[in-house]
């Protein structure tokens, strides 16, 4: 449990931290490039995309940990906790099923990405200039989806033992999410 | 299955898992999937991640978060303190002057940044307690600081304004050109109802004292002015080069964060604690847009693809109103969902749907994402779901209930209304700026 938490946790906030510097730093000498010394790098942007993917991807375990994909909060929030523990396990395999298919569909783009039955090895590169690995980036959303599989069973997990001993399995600390 | 079957069983189903108390990301993701899967066939169902890896690749998607980590890192820095302070300066000797002070730094702050919540949290930190020191009127302190730090997505830059060009095909920078007068009407119409107010009874907002006003000497004034020195460098650097087409938005919000980093710096705030905080916040609030973004597009994609747009155009065209009665009919729509819905989704569900509609009527697409961005300023305000109300009852003093912060939003969203009204009737407050723009450019 505390080890899926801390997964999510490290992934999250590591991709969070190195998107940030490398998007930046990236825009800033691209930027300074092309009108400084007019020599801008043919096809960056492609390469700050496939950052970005690989930042959402990744990220979204650490964000169902937090609690900041968005609810409608008009009838819920004004529940007990017990009762919101109660509903979140009645609505916990509907939501499975989407990231079910998402770790599915991810799988099979990654695969035909990566591997091929009679070919052996593809290990897709863009067709850009610069050759990106996009089966990388494309492993991000199995990959990434998959922890926030983990995620949802843990939250399933602590909701299960708080409904039936309504005491708290342990202790979720939540930052303050602004948008 | 008749289209009329699946209309309403994809929104009814859909209403009842947000009542449950879903997120919306997975809600909408969860009822793409069962239907898909029983009405096309389950190998239909990888389509949600063709979709999932096309929003991969669209360039102008990670201004997103480049314009969430400019507004954290202002406030990590102080630099929304260092605003208030100077326009309070300025304002404070009128009646009402603190309030209007929070409406000119959300307005500033606005053009800075393209969300709402940095204004809104910090102004109720250190707006609130001044005013209310001051014995402040508190439907007006709170009101103020909720309608200014809103603003936050409808001057450009605005994270709505990238979404709607992306579902929509229209070209960003003339979106974001084209908030730009709306959003001073609507600031206008604050500051005027605030000082009306205030000079109709000076107990609702008393101005600064007599000693208080003896401190502030003309040269104070002038020298505090540099706390909005650098919001407004940043202003004339993203905007200068959007306008004059030198540089792409994501280029643009690329620059200004690192200016953000600099302005931060100088002010020996740029640690790495602040700059990790920021940068988490940012990846939480950018994975809330885009993952509810995936999960509502697969969702719209389905309902569009088995004929909703043409069912709901015919519906609303077979109504025999007029081209504007059509055109509030939709607004109507709009404020109603934004009561219960974030904009995200709103923007997500509502928009494929209606923008055929509003083509068929003849009326300007780049004009409609404009005032739907205004119309979306009142979602923000209008209970029982806002962010405005959330982020203020967070901030807020223990003693000020969720009661007086809607009692509070009440006359603002009233004037949004009056601000969406103007816009509606008076395009060319919309559109005159966008038509001055460089052409061709996207």
């Amino acid at each position: 449990m505390s080890f899926i938490d801390a997964t999510s946790e490290y992934t999250g906030k590591f991709f969070g931290v190195m998107l940030i510097l490398m998007l930046v730093g990236m825009i800033v000498v691209e930027v300074v490039r092309r009108y400084a010394f007019e020599a801008p790098i043919m096809g960056i942007q492609d390469v700050q995309c496939a950052y970005f993917g690989a930042y959402y991807m990744m990220a979204g375990a650490y964000t169902h940990l937090v609690g900041g994909h968005v609810k409608v909060d008009v009838v819920y929030a004004h529940f007990s906790p017990r009762r919101r523990a109660i509903l979140d396990l009645i609505t916990f395999p509907i939501g499975l099923l989407f990231i079910c298919v998402l770790i599915w569909a991810g799988w099979r783009f990654a695969m035909d990405a990566t591997w091929m039955r009679n070919a052996g090895w593809v290990l897709e590169v863009d067709q850009s200039h610069l050759r990106l690995p996009l089966y990388v980036i494309k492993w991000t959303m199995p990959i990434g989806t998959f922890l926030l599989f983990l995620q949802s069973c843990a939250k399933f997990v602590r909701d299960l033992y708080f409904v039936v001993t309504r005491k708290a399995l342990d202790v979720v600390v939540t930052p303050e999410v602004i948008v | 299955m008749s289209i009329e079957l699946i209309t309403v069983l994809m929104f009814s189903g859909l209403l009842f898992l947000l009542l449950l108390g879903m997120p919306v990301a997975f809600a909408t993701g969860a009822l793409a999937v069962l239907f898909i899967f029983f009405l096309w066939s389950p190998e239909a169902l990888v389509v949600i991640a063709v979709r999932a890896f096309g929003q991969m690749y669209q360039y102008l998607l990670f201004a997103i978060p480049l314009f969430i980590f400019l507004a954290n890192i202002l406030q990590k820095a102080g630099i929304i303190e260092d605003m208030f302070i100077t326009f309070r300066e300025w304002t404070g000797p009128l009646g009402g002057g603190l309030a209007i002070a929070c409406v000119l730094v959300g307005t500033l702050l606005a053009a800075v940044v393209g969300v709402i919540g940095a204004a809104v949290v910090t102004m109720g930190i250190i707006g609130l307690p001044a005013m209310l020191k001051r014995k402040y009127n508190k439907g007006i302190a709170l009101g103020s600081i909720m309608a200014g730090g809103t603003l936050g997505i409808l001057i450009p830059p605005s994270v709505l304004f990238i979404l709607y060009s992306l579902v929509a095909g229209e070209s960003c920078g003339k979106l974001f050109i084209g908030g730009i007068l709306p959003g001073l009407v609507l600031s206008a119409l604050f500051c005027i109802y605030i000082a009306i107010r205030c000079w109709r009874n000076p107990k609702l907002g008393p101005p600064l004292s007599k000693e208080e006003r003896a401190k502030l000497t003309w040269k104070r004034k002038l020298v505090d002015l540099r706390g909005i020195a650098f919001p407004i460098g940043i202003i004339l650097l993203v905007f200068g080069s959007i306008f004059t087409g030198v540089a792409s938005i994501t280029e643009s919000a690329g620059v200004g964060a690192f200016l953000a980093c600099v302005c931060a710096a100088t002010k020996r705030q740029l640690t790495w604690k602040n700059f990790t905080a920021a940068s988490h916040q940012t990846v939480v609030a950018t994975c809330m847009v885009l993952w509810t973004m995936f999960g509502a597009q697969a969702f719209v994609t389905f309902y569009i693809a088995v004929g909703g747009s043409e069912f709901i155009s015919k519906l609303v065209l077979g109504t025999g109103l007029g081209p504007y009665g059509i055109l509030w009919l939709i607004m109507g729509i709009l404020i109603f969902l934004g009561c219960f819905l974030d904009w995200v989704g709103i923007m997500l569900l509502c928009v494929p749907i209606f923008l055929p509609i509003i083509k068929i009527l003849g009326f300007d697409p780049l004009w409609f994402g404009i005032i739907y961005n205004v119309n979306m300023q009142m979602s923000f305000l209008s209970p029982p779901f806002g962010y405005a109300l959330f982020y203020m009852k967070g901030v807020a003093p223990p003693d000020i209930s969720m009661e007086d912060i809607i009692k509070a939003a009440l006359p603002f969203l009233g004037l949004q209304f009056l601000g969406l009204i103007i816009c509606i009737k008076w395009p060319i407050i919309c559109l005159y700026l966008p038509s001055l723009m460089f052409t061709g450019f996207k």
